[in-house]
């Protein structure tokens, strides 16, 4: 149910000179489907609201699954204008085959499938051939208007591409001033240099390979070259400001915001008569926000100011909807008016979007939230959300560095993490076995912190019987089920589901002579082990989600029957987390407890055969039986 | 199944000539909502709805105007209740349009408009849907939308919209869903169309109408225009007619459906929204003032002679300069038909390269294919029938849809029900059905996405229905040998015959991907198989219907050793590891592409002085017909254990009602996937 929102489009493109490149053909090999072997991109600063990028990229193409990777797109908009665009497509004797003007492009909307409205275009090209192999060259020239999101320089588009050559060159008239910051590019490879009042600094880069796909890989952005770049003084729609700091970039942000924050007389007085009563600006709050999750929807419609600019939050009182921004900037006047001091915060939302690279300060932004600090702690509110519980942070915004707009202008500030004892899945479960196989089972499961969320529970599932029925079903490894019902309530204080249920499963152990055959756990089973590394790791190991299960099943059997044969306890400990797993057998009882942790980090490559190792451990021995058997 | 699809639909189509009026109907103002609407906290019919569709009104009727001629109107009016915020999504409306670069005609979106009701402080309160909310976009070249969002929507809201779509394009009519993803209390299409212009109606999905009646009216209109008609580009004509004051009688038809349940879409269904409740129109023919019956796109014949004329079908088809040099080198090669339709096919296969779109008409000239050597479905197969027939052999396109498109009509020819050419060719008495848009297929054989019942042949003289399933089945056998420790350790080794569309499946993995991610993939797939020796066999120039394997290696953890007992699961490899129905209800047929026929053959040697203690039963069952068939037989002598399990299906589609035998079925299958043995020191 959850959304994220864009409103900076970071489109990354690339691009090049006219050198001849057919001196290089040789040196490429013909292992690859296709290859870059050139991008060169060149911007020039003309004042702070203006600015050209000329660009070339030639790609050589080797077979049919290596032509998308010749494919090219561009995202346009109010602030960013297509000048010339062209492409041609080589022969391998370099003749040109064929010819693209800028009409020949196609033209598409590029708006998000979550968004109403936004002004967003993109240009498209997929040029084919059909003898290989065969080289295109793209050359091209963008216009930007207000400068607030300066384009990043990746050359290496795809991570799964190599590419041969890539250069870039950036000229700023010194007034104008600016900042970069570096990803997967030593600093020895930048040369800055000054003449006549204009800064200038250009990169070379040779034989970018990519690198090799692993399991727990690090992320792309981890992986491949980038250079982000801001102007210290930009402008953007009449709006002039200054990424100088974070403080002076958080001014300009507040300028936007200014009076945007009426809400209505009668507004008031409810907002008033609801927090009347209640004890402490927690319970206040939590009201306020309980308030507008009943009252506004998130509809997401992008335009103005290239997406910066918010709704006001009268439209947002007037209407029931707005976006991110104009949300937060409505629940921030609301919590105002009741006295509680809130703060607007940017940040780049998103499970898997790279964090704020806080070297540079720069709108690496795509989305608005409201931090609201408490005596103690700090609680933070997605404003998007009709059904976040209060101050949940999700997958979508939680351990990051955020901006948040303050009365110092802006500020750094890190959102908490959440650990594997915050992420908690504890189950208990009573099973009664008869001597048919055929068992009843009931079942307790608590689900904390991310947990609902990893395990891909819906706000659906909560009202409606028959979602929550097919999901159920299908976390169960028995056949032959029938599921008298599942229940899930979700936590007055915080985002726990508990969820109870009771089925019955006809086979629940195998059964053959005198013995029943079974494995206790049906519920939680890993059934992943990562394949162990052919060659050596060249890349460090990337666990993502720290969590926390415990499963606690007891299996009452019928008198007449013992245990012939019982799995030996396991406790296995690395530094990845943890797993333990026991049978127990006492006064006509199985009691099997199992319990797995998991913590989430950046670990040594060295030691992957221990990490392969430690799930294959997990994968086995839940996969383990008891025997039990009739003693007639 | 497909009887009693073909059944249904017969009986809708014969059910549009007959009236049925019933006494109940429902009605809404616009601007105008109940109480009742109002306050209702549930659907009863399904209380976990989100939101119902209370009503949805629409009307298409054809009129006559004075600049523009006849021209399609549609107009709807919908009204929507919406329990919890699970349904705030039915505040989000998208409108889709159709507006070509050049040209006069296009279609034209007006008169959007929109109420939300809610209860406060126990008054009505109505918002109106704002201008501003309201957002036109081009998405890609014709194609717009308008899409916009309701006002001030909270749970228990009622939110009603109308707005109008006025079209050109009279070949078609607008396609309306009765069902949706939510409940529908109530919906109604009325069609008024001139006694001057016939459509092909197709319904879709199971649901009965709960009212179908037909009426006439008159229309009174002074006249002169210019008639035009086009769709899709497939019949492009004008002519002058100059009347005055002419009354014309109008077809009116109304169809209602009522209490419609939501639509949920299932795994094992070729195209899920070939179930959902829905009518669509084609014009079939026309017979305006003054002139005679024209068939437009009503029958197969027609359908025929426009095809065969049009320039991006027929004309694709004629010889060419520059297929001639090739059909000749061919023809001084091969020494007889099927020789010739081979060595063309494989010219096409490895000259020409599929683009990944479908389509029934091709997209470019013989002469840019020829420089491209890439193009959509369309061109490659009448490029490859443009050249089988300069070498006089016997062919003929062949229009089908792919699975992901979804199945024809049975009987009338719905062209947008098409996105895809095959070749068929006779040679010898004997007929082959070509695709030419995969060169991991061989000759003869259709690949999955092809298998989609029926396709129709477009001969001049010869038009007539082909089927189009499998030839062959998904066939694999692998016979294993393996010797059992005291430790309870297996070893041994395993081939595998993998032919039909199993090999193809594979084949394709292989030659995508490489030997090496196959085995992996593999390996990912045999749990606890240790395997030291990985050959495959195949050759893709001479079978691409046949892989042989050979596995060596051990099972780990496969056993349990109690004392003088070791028990274990004498299923080297599993026919089925888990149950693949899970849903409690089924309701649309399961689609599992192609019959099945995989079979396991275990040979197990027990460590020295060890006797078989427990053996699991043996077992045989089926599915009413035959249609399934699973072998299940344990045995042993001496030191030897034998195991055979087998899994048949002699059909690929059943129908819902068969679902439970179906899960049962699977059911016993894991079960027995599971046995256990146990062998006891002597």
């Amino acid at each position: 149910m959850r959304r994220t929102i864009a409103f900076v489009f970071v489109i990354a493109f690339v691009v090049l000179s006219h050198v001849a490149v057919a001196s290089r053909l040789q040196q490429v090999a013909i292992t690859e489907n296709a290859v870059v072997l050139e991008e060169n991109t060149e911007i020039v600063v003309l004042d702070p609201g203006h600015a050209v990028k000329t660009a070339t990229k030639v790609v050589k193409v080797f077979n049919a699954k290596g032509a998308a990777q010749a494919d090219f797109v561009t995202i346009y908009n109010d602030f960013v204008r297509i000048g010339s665009m062209e492409a041609t497509i080589q022969n391998e004797e370099g003749k040109v085959v064929k010819k693209f003007k800028k009409k020949d492009f196609r033209d598409i909307s590029a708006v998000s499938s979550f968004s109403i409205y936004e002004d967003n275009r993109a240009i498209y090209l997929e040029p084919r051939f059909g003898t290989y192999p065969y080289t295109v060259h793209y050359t091209y020239e963008i216009k930007y208007k207000g400068l607030l999101n300066f384009p990043a320089w990746y050359p290496q588009s795809d991570a799964n591409v190599k590419v041969l050559e890539a250069g870039f060159k950036l000229s700023v008239p010194e007034q104008v001033g600016f900042n970069y910051s570096l990803s997967n590019i030593p600093d020895s490879l930048v040369h800055v240099h000054y003449a006549n009042g204009i800064d200038h600094i250009s990169i070379k880069l040779s034989n970018i390979v990519p690198k090799a796909k692993e399991s727990f890989a690090p992320p792309a952005y981890l992986r491949t070259p980038k250079v982000n770049i801001a102007m210290k003084n930009f402008e953007m729609d009449g709006y002039a400001g200054q990424m100088a700091s974070w403080s002076s970039f958080g001014e300009w942000i507040q300028q936007l915001n200014q009076g945007k924050d009426e809400i209505s007389y009668p507004l008031k007085v409810a907002l008033k008569t609801l927090t009347a009563d209640l004890d402490g600006p927690r319970e206040v709050t939590r009201a306020v926000y309980e308030y507008m999750q009943g009252r506004t929807r998130y509809v997401s419609i992008q335009m103005g100011i290239g997406g910066w600019q918010p709704f006001s939050a009268s439209s947002v009182e007037q209407y029931g909807y707005g976006d991110c921004k104009a949300l937060s900037i409505f629940m921030q006047a609301m919590l105002t008016e009741v006295g509680v001091k809130s703060y607007y915060t940017l940040v780049n939302a998103g499970s898997s979007a790279p964090p704020l690279n806080t070297d540079i300060v720069s709108p690496q932004f795509n989305h608005a939230f409201l931090c609201v600090p408490m005596e103690k702690d700090t609680v933070w509110l997605e404003c998007t959300s009709q059904q976040n519980p209060f101050g949940y942070l999700g997958t979508f915004t939680s351990n990051r560095p955020v901006l948040v707009i303050n009365e110092k202008g802006g500020e750094i500030v890190r959102t908490p993490r959440y650990t594997a004892q915050d992420n908690r899945l504890q189950r208990k479960a009573d099973i009664s076995l008869k001597e048919s196989g055929e068992a009843e089972i009931v079942s307790q499961t608590l689900y904390t912190g991310l947990q609902p969320e990893l395990m891909g529970i819906s706000t659906s599932m909560l009202s409606a019987e028959v979602e929550r029925r097919k999901w159920f079903l299908n976390q169960i490894s028995s056949s032959s089920i029938v599921l008298h019902q599942v229940a899930m309530q979700r936590s007055q204080q915080d985002e726990s589901i508990q969820e109870d249920a009771s089925f019955s499963v006809a086979k629940f152990a195998r059964t053959g002579g005198a013995r029943l055959v079974f494995n206790p756990n049906i519920f939680n089973k890993s059934d992943y082990a990562p394949d162990a590394a052919k060659e050596a790791r060249t890349q460090p190991i990337f666990i993502t989600r720290s969590y926390y299960d415990l499963d606690s099943i007891s299996v009452a059997f019928p008198e007449k029957l013992f245990a012939e044969f019982l799995p030996e306890r396991v406790s296995i400990k690395s530094a990845f987390g943890s797993y333990q797993r026991s049978f127990v057998v006492e006064s006509g009882k199985v009691c099997y407890i199992r319990s797995l942790t998991i913590e989430e980090g950046e670990y040594d490559k060295d030691s992957y055969p221990e990490l392969v190792e430690f799930y294959r451990q997990i994968k086995k021995h839940d996969q383990e039986k008891i025997v039990l058997r009739n003693n007639t | 199944m497909l009887m009693k699809y073909l059944m249904a639909l017969i009986i809708g189509l014969s059910c549009l000539s007959q009236l049925s009026a019933q006494d109940e109907e429902v009605s809404f103002k616009f601007g105008k909502v109940t109480n009742d609407e109002l306050l209702m906290s549930q659907y009863d019919a399904d209380p976990d709805a989100a939101a119902v569709v209370l009503g949805d009104f629409g009307k298409i009727y054809v009129s006559y105007n004075q600049n523009d001629g006849f021209m399609v109107n549609f107009e709807q009016h919908i009204r929507v209740k919406i329990f919890n915020k699970n349904g705030y999504d039915q505040a989000d409306v998208a409108i889709p349009f159709y507006q070509p670069e050049r040209g006069n005609s296009k279609e034209v979106v007006s008169g959007i408009s929109g109420f939300t009701y809610n209860i406060v402080n126990g008054k009505v309160e109505k918002e109106k849907l704002h201008n501003s909310a309201v957002f036109s976009n081009q998405l890609s070249g014709p194609y717009h939308q308008i899409t916009f969002t309701m006002p001030k929507v909270s749970e228990g809201s009622v939110i009603e919209y109308r707005y109008k779509l006025t079209s050109p394009f009279i070949a078609t009519l607008p396609q309306w869903y009765f069902q949706q993803e939510i409940p529908v209390v109530w919906s109604e299409l009325t069609t008024t169309v001139p006694e001057y212009y016939h459509y092909l109606k197709l319904s879709n999905g199971f649901h009965p109408y709960h009212i179908r009646e037909s009426s006439h009216g008159t229309e009174r209109k002074p006249v002169t225009y210019k008639e035009q008609r086009s769709q899709q580009g497939m019949v492009s004509k004008s002519s002058k007619y100059h009347y005055s004051d002419v009354s014309y009688r109008t077809n009116v038809d109304r169809y209602v459906a009522k209490d419609i349940p939501a639509f949920r879409g299932e795994n094992y269904v070729a195209r899920n929204k070939d179930y959902m409740l829905s009518l669509e129109h084609q014009l079939q023919s026309t017979q305006l003032p003054g002139s005679k019956y024209e068939d437009i796109l009503g029958s197969w014949t027609s359908i025929e002679k426009v095809l065969s004329e049009h320039e991006r079908f027929g004309k694709l088809m004629q010889k060419s300069t520059s297929l001639k040099v090739i059909a000749e080198a061919i023809d001084g090669k091969a020494s007889n038909d099927l020789e010739k339709a081979t060595l063309a096919h494989e010219y096409i296969m490895t000259d020409f390269r599929w683009n990944g779109n479908n389509g029934y008409l091709g997209t470019q000239t013989v002469k840019s294919l020829f420089e491209s050597k890439s193009g959509n479905v369309a061109d490659l197969a009448l490029c490859y029938i443009a050249l089988c027939k300069m070498m006089e052999l016997d062919v003929a396109p062949v229009l089908s849809s792919t699975r992901e498109h979804g199945r024809v009509h049975p009987v009338s020819p719905i062209l947008s029900k098409y996105n895809y050419v095959l070749a068929a060719l006779i040679i010898d008495d004997e007929q082959h059905l070509i695709d030419v848009s995969d060169p991991l297929t061989p000759f003869g054989v259709l690949p999955q996405k092809c298998l989609n019942e029926r396709g129709r042949i477009i001969n001049k003289d010869n038009s007539d229905w082909v089927s189009l399933q499998p030839g062959s089945k998904f066939q694999k056998i692998s016979s294993a040998r393996f010797t059992i420790s005291e430790t309870g350790e297996l070893n041994g080794l395993v081939q595998m015959q993998n032919s039909g569309y199993s090999a193809l499946n594979a084949l394709r993995q292989i030659k995508e991907k490489g030997d090496d991610a196959y085995k992996e993939n593999k390996k990912s797939t045999l749990e606890n198989f240790d395997i030291h020796k990985h050959e495959l066999k195949y050759n893709f120039t001479e079978d691409l219907m046949k892989l042989e394997e050979e596995l060596e290696g051990t099972i780990v953890d496969a056993a349990v050793v109690m004392g003088t007992k070791v028990m274990f699961n004498p299923n080297i490899f599993k026919l089925v590891e888990e149950n693949p129905f899970k849903d409690e209800k089924r309701h649309y047929p399961v689609d599992i592409i192609y019959p099945t026929d995989e079979s396991n053959i275990v040979n197990i040697a027990l460590p020295e002085g060890y006797l078989v203690g427990e053996l699991p039963e043996s077992i045989a069952i089926g599915l009413p017909d035959n249609s399934a068939t699973f072998h299940f037989r344990c045995a042993s002598s001496q030191n030897n254990i034998t195991l055979m399990s087998k899994l048949v299906f002699n059909k690929s589609v059943f129908a819902e009602d068969e679902y439970d035998g179906l899960k049962a079925f699977f059911d016993v299958i894991v079960d027995k996937m599971d046995a256990q043995i146990v062998i006891v020191k002597q």
